[in-house]
């Protein structure tokens, strides 16, 4: 085994909200043309037929009001545009249109292609550079948070393409519970309870031992007690906290974007600023999901999961085999055996596709459990087949390099 | 011993607007792939595009050398912007991941005897602090905690 796994004692995932690769990472194709963003020219119809052009002029806040929509029957548009060929093949020709739905207003429509320069980003950007960026990590369903978000703790979203509330089957246990099982810790650290969870009914209710609070994460890093296995989720509104008021981190249109940046930053410093949780633990930052916002790689057909969603459920009037992955989202996973400059790209050396490489949020419990639990049978199809990602630390030295933000 | 006296160059031989040469080139663009992967307030800036000289190559090269091979890009600090003033908005009406969030809870407060309902109609919940509030109540019956907020992160 490498050394970087010899030393690995914690995975720590932090799961930003909705935004897309391309909106927030595919300006660096300019400076790194191994990263698979934009480059400028890429354009949607709008409500006129005219070319809607990428434009990098993505803002902080007040610019992506209303949030743009991103349930299953919107994302169907943004990736077919209406399109119902056979076979249907994704053109991501639909997000300038969809979003217009919206406000009936082309020109705010147009918005929706903007995209940030890494100068703008500096906490998110600097650790795709640091350290490993996939050019591949997708959302699991093409459809919301909740079902998506599922993916991540279950390695299914159990049938379910939407928001609703839905209970767990007993075939397949949470992440959480299977560490248990096996005698390893495992935690949920939302933001303060005022932001709390979105694992609610199947998570919150019945097993409120996989919770605890940011600030408790921010001890267990200090402390060196921080479990086997953490998730983290943002603080999901500006509100009233113990100390003042509170910004919400998670990046969610129109939430603020830099609150996010400081929000990653902070996480990151937690765990570097201990030497030997840094040495001990992989950091994947991710989003659940792109929000509605436009990313220009049309996502690939996967294995199926076994569920099926109706109709009525997909909104769509054709049922959902969940046989094809959500759009891609930024994912950036950091530790110090993982070389400088990583960028994990599904084409190999040759220029050729290498499936071996795409990712999507069942990767998380697959690659947990890979790692702590061995073999572990009771996982759905998704789970089963997704990539794991920590053959990434490969260094046969520890990096002695040392980044930190200041905010 | 016999000493070879080696001669001096002509004056005038130093010749900094020679044009680049084809192997100043190529140690440029590796210059500039080593540069990408700098902090980027460590970057130089300059558009190798625009090196026509070898005295604007080695500029280029002495920067980017010095940056490669200082510790201080090894011990870096970077600075993360603040969210402008007035970035806080409490009132702002919740967005639908917010809404369901709330349907999630209610789901759950509604199995619970009315004693220990919390007696907000959350279909006139209608801010992200009117939300904050009702999430804020149910999460604390679910998962007590004696803790204060996360400080620091993300403050307004």
């Amino acid at each position: 085994m490498p050394p970087g796994l010899d030393n690995l004692k914690h995975i720590v995932v932090l799961m930003m909200e909705n935004r897309s690769f391309d909106h927030m990472l595919g300006a660096m194709k300019k400076e790194d043309p191994r990263i698979d963003g934009l480059s400028g020219s890429e354009s949607n119809p709008d409500s006129t037929g005219a070319p809607a052009t990428v434009q990098p002029l993505a803002d902080f806040q007040s610019q992506l009001d209303p949030d743009p929509d991103h349930h299953f029957p919107a994302v169907d548009m943004q990736l077919f545009n209406g399109s119902n060929s056979t076979p249907r093949v994704p053109n991501m020709q639909g997000f300038v249109n969809s979003y217009f739905q919206q406000r009936r207003d082309s020109d705010h429509s147009h918005k929706i292609m903007y995209y940030f320069t890494p100068d703008k980003l500096p906490v998110l950007t600097t650790l795709a550079t640091q350290f490993a960026v996939f050019n591949r990590w997708f959302a699991s369903i093409p459809g919301p948070t909740i079902c998506n978000r599922a993916f991540a703790h279950y390695g299914t979203s159990f049938g379910h393409v939407g928001m609703d509330v839905f209970y767990v089957n007993t075939v397949y246990s949470s992440i959480y519970q299977r560490m248990q099982q096996a005698g390893r810790t495992a935690k949920i650290y939302y933001y303060d309870q005022a932001s709390s969870t979105m694992e609610i009914v199947n998570l919150l209710k019945d097993q409120p031992q996989f919770f605890g609070t940011f600030d408790q994460f921010l001890a267990d890093c200090k402390a060196g007690t921080l479990p086997d296995y953490s998730f983290i989720e943002p603080n999901y509104s500006d509100h009233d906290g113990d100390s003042g008021e509170v910004l919400a981190s998670d990046q969610h249109p129109d939430h603020n974007v830099q609150a996010g940046e400081i929000f990653m930053a902070s996480v990151y410093n937690a765990i570097r600023q201990n030497p030997s949780l840094w040495q001990s633990t992989a950091l994947l930052i991710l989003y659940d999901e792109h929000g509605g916002i436009y990313d220009h790689v049309p996502p690939p057909q996967c294995q199926a999961d076994g569920f099926v969603a109706q109709p009525k459920d997909t909104g769509t009037g054709s049922p959902f085999m969940f046989d094809r992955l959500g759009l891609r989202v930024p994912a950036v996973l950091v530790s110090p055996w993982i070389p400088k400059g990583t960028v994990v790209s599904p084409c190999n050396a040759a220029g050729t596709i290498d499936n071996q490489r795409i990712f999507e949020h069942a990767s998380i419990p697959a690659t947990v459990t890979s790692f702590f639990l061995n073999n572990y049978d009771q996982r759905s199809p998704r789970e089963k087949s997704a990539q794991t990602f920590l053959d990434l630390l490969s260094l046969e030295d520890m990096r002695t390099d040392d980044v930190s933000f200041d905010f | 011993m016999t000493i070879i006296r080696v001669p001096k160059p002509a004056a005038g031989a130093f010749h900094k607007h020679r044009p680049v040469s084809d192997l100043l080139r190529w140690q440029i663009r590796h210059m500039h792939e080593a540069e990408k992967l700098l902090p980027h307030d460590h970057r130089t800036g300059i558009n190798i595009d625009a090196i026509k000289t070898e005295g604007e190559a080695s500029s280029y090269i002495r920067k980017v050398t010095e940056k490669l091979v200082s510790k201080v890009h090894l011990r870096h600090v970077f600075p993360v912007p603040r969210p402008q003033q007035g970035s806080m908005n409490k009132e702002r009406p919740i967005s639908q991941l917010r809404k369901q969030q709330m349907t999630h809870f209610r789901e759950i407060e509604k199995t619970w005897p009315a004693a220990k309902q919390t007696g907000i109609d959350t279909e006139l919940v209608k801010t992200e602090a009117e939300a904050a509030v009702y999430i804020q109540k149910i999460t604390a019956m679910l998962h007590p905690i004696v803790r204060k907020s996360a400080a620091g992160a993300g403050k307004g």
